[in-house]
């Protein structure tokens, strides 16, 4: 503390000084620095974490959980609240993602944020299974849970899951742009503010998220708006690692899948790698029970591109249920 | 190593303190003991008889940067030191030809000191202060470093091979930001708190260490040089060699270059 306070006092003397460490100076605060925001305290591998919640709908009809994907918060999926005449609709933001409460490494594993959907169920929904809509990661860890929990689930929906297992994920084609000019800026810019802790680690992810090096667009040139408030850079580090053990993709997320009865509605689109084609060659073929939505015209931003046609195949899918 | 005990009144051996510290004092001595007429080395270059030096390095950060920079010998330096003062430029040339914007660089001031010198063997210390600017997606920053570079070499005639150690220590960083990090701080209806980013001087923004090896090799008034190794970024959340390519932390550098001296 000594360290920082001495240069801040010389700084404040002269100009106006920015400690990055402050709630709000580099990234919008979390719940656990902001008293106003709505949100959820899970028990969830020994700890007590907030989370930031936002429900829409009325407490007696079933609940959808919606699962973000890693690098995102909930704010790109608020849209989804129009289900909310047939479900409530449960957005949070992952356990150190977006507006929740930052949590140490060890608390990121898949595993534990597959504890996580556990613990929200248990509260939003304890008596009735749940149905779940997750994108991208987050797919992956809701696959997880159907994995662990088949029986607490009604119905899923899976938009855009990197492969369930290892092998499927090295059949994708390089995705990233490391040429592009918003990651080089990226790279440069670690001299100038270099991502160490919290917040410099989400402003440097919210900077890769709007840089074009994820090339799953289908205009590159010009890729679609994403909101977002906070991204979990650690978060995104820890899972990227987990899935890329020893320099390969050696982990597999499948084992239980086959015991889940109902059918599950898997989403691909036109543009992505992890689109339409990967899906049917891939994450198709480990549910007994599942079927394929193709979003034409729409890369791995689906819910910002194509939301109407995404909300199209949701009808001839979702049933409420019991 | 038996020449290395001392035999004792009772017929047994005792070590001789210091022995294998002296053995290796000596082998170190005959490795580095032949002096050097020329030993030009580094892009610094110091123990040259030239003043003046032009040198362009390329460097892998951003993929391709290219620094200019120019040196002089002081001419009124101490008797028995070498040092060399000198000013630069540095370019993202592969960032610029992308945007075709020039609204990223940093210049600075360097200076060379040959610390130490005895026969093959001499330390090298360098500083470095830069100023740079950026415009990113986030924010404009106007930033300010200091770099400290310690590199011991073995020189001979025309080749010399080193070590590098620096600490490369941001100093202060200005950032004012851009429309695209004020939208992250809207349409959060139920927050009390953060109407927008912040925007002023961060102190102690960065903090890298780049440890790595070098080589060099001179032709005539030409030294050509090479250097490459591993960035430790120290965290306050990520353990160990913090690896995160994918928000622009890379853990490695590597750098060549020719120095023009006359």
């Amino acid at each position: 503390m000594a360290r920082l306070l001495l240069p801040l006092a010389a700084c404040s003397v002269a100009l106006a000084c920015l400690d990055v460490r402050s709630p709000g100076a580099l990234v919008p605060p979390t719940v656990v620095d902001d008293p106003a925001l709505p949100r959820l305290t899970l028990a969830v591998a020994g700890h007590e974490r907030q989370v930031h919640l936002r429900t829409f709908g009325t407490p007696d009809k079933p609940v959808l959980m919606v699962v973000h994907a890693s690098a995102s918060d909930l704010r790109p999926y608020l849209p989804l609240q129009v289900l909310s005449d047939r479900y409530r609709v449960v957005l949070w933001d992952l356990r150190g993602n977006g507006l929740s409460e930052r949590v140490p490494a060890e608390e990121l594993s898949f595993e534990v944020m597959a504890e996580e959907l556990l613990a929200m169920k248990q509260q939003v929904s304890p008596d009735r299974p749940v149905t779940l809509l997750a994108h991208s990661w987050g797919a992956v860890i809701a696959s997880l849970f159907i994995a662990r929990h088949p029986d607490l689930v009604h119905q899923a929906v899976l938009i855009e899951p990197p492969g369930l297992k290892g092998e499927f994920a090295k059949k994708v084609g390089l995705a990233i742009d490391l040429l592009a000019p918003g990651y080089l800026d990226l790279v440069w810019s670690t001299d100038l503010l270099a991502p160490v802790d919290h917040e410099t680690l989400d402003y440097k992810t919210l900077m890769m998220v709007h840089s074009g090096i994820r090339n799953f667009f289908c205009d590159p040139e010009h890729p679609p708006d994403l909101p977002l408030w906070r991204l979990g850079g650690l978060a995104l580090l820890v899972w990227e690692n987990e899935a890329l053990q020893g320099g390969g993709y050696a982990y597999d997320f499948t084992p239980g899948l086959e015991r889940f009865p109902r059918k599950v509605l898997l989403v691909g689109t036109e543009c992505s790698p992890i689109g339409t084609d990967f899906q049917r060659e891939t994450n198709l073929t480990v549910f007994p029970n599942a079927e394929l939505l193709d979003i034409r015209r729409s890369g791995h931003r689906l819910l910002s591109e194509q939301l109407d046609a995404l909300l199209a195949g949701l009808d001839l899918y979702l049933e409420p249920g019991p | 190593m038996k020449r290395l005990l001392r035999p004792t009144a009772r017929g047994g051996t005792r070590r001789v303190p210091g022995a294998r510290l002296a053995l290796f004092a000596a082998f170190f001595w005959a490795l580095t003991a032949a002096a050097v007429p020329t030993a030009a080395f580094h892009q610094a270059g110091v123990a040259r008889d030239e003043h003046h030096a032009f040198v362009a390095t390329f460097d892998s950060t951003a993929w391709f940067t290219l620094h200019l920079d120019w040196l002089h010998r002081l001419e009124r330096a101490p008797a028995g030191e070498q040092l060399m003062l000198g000013a630069g430029l540095e370019l993202p040339v592969l960032l610029w030809k992308q945007t075709l914007t020039l609204d990223t660089g940093r210049v600075g001031g360097r200076a060379a000191w040959l610390a130490f010198r005895s026969g093959r063997f001499c330390l090298l210390v360098e500083g470095e202060t830069r100023v740079g600017v950026e415009g990113n997606n986030l924010a404009t920053l106007v930033s300010w470093d200091a770099t400290l570079s310690v590199e011991p070499w073995l020189q001979w005639t025309n080749w010399g091979f080193g070590l590098v150690a620096a600490l490369q220590q941001g100093l202060a960083t200005h950032l004012t930001p851009t429309d695209l990090a004020r939208a992250a701080y809207e349409g959060r209806p139920d927050a009390a708190l953060g109407d927008g980013p912040g925007s002023g001087w961060i102190a102690f923004p960065s903090r890298r260490v780049p440890l790595g090896l070098a080589v060099s090799r001179e032709l005539g008034r030409l030294g050509l040089f090479a250097a490459g190794g591993l960035v430790l970024t120290p965290s306050n959340e990520v353990k160990g060699l913090f690896d995160a390519m994918a928000l622009g932390v890379w853990p490695f550098f590597f750098r060549a270059g020719v120095s023009a001296w006359f």
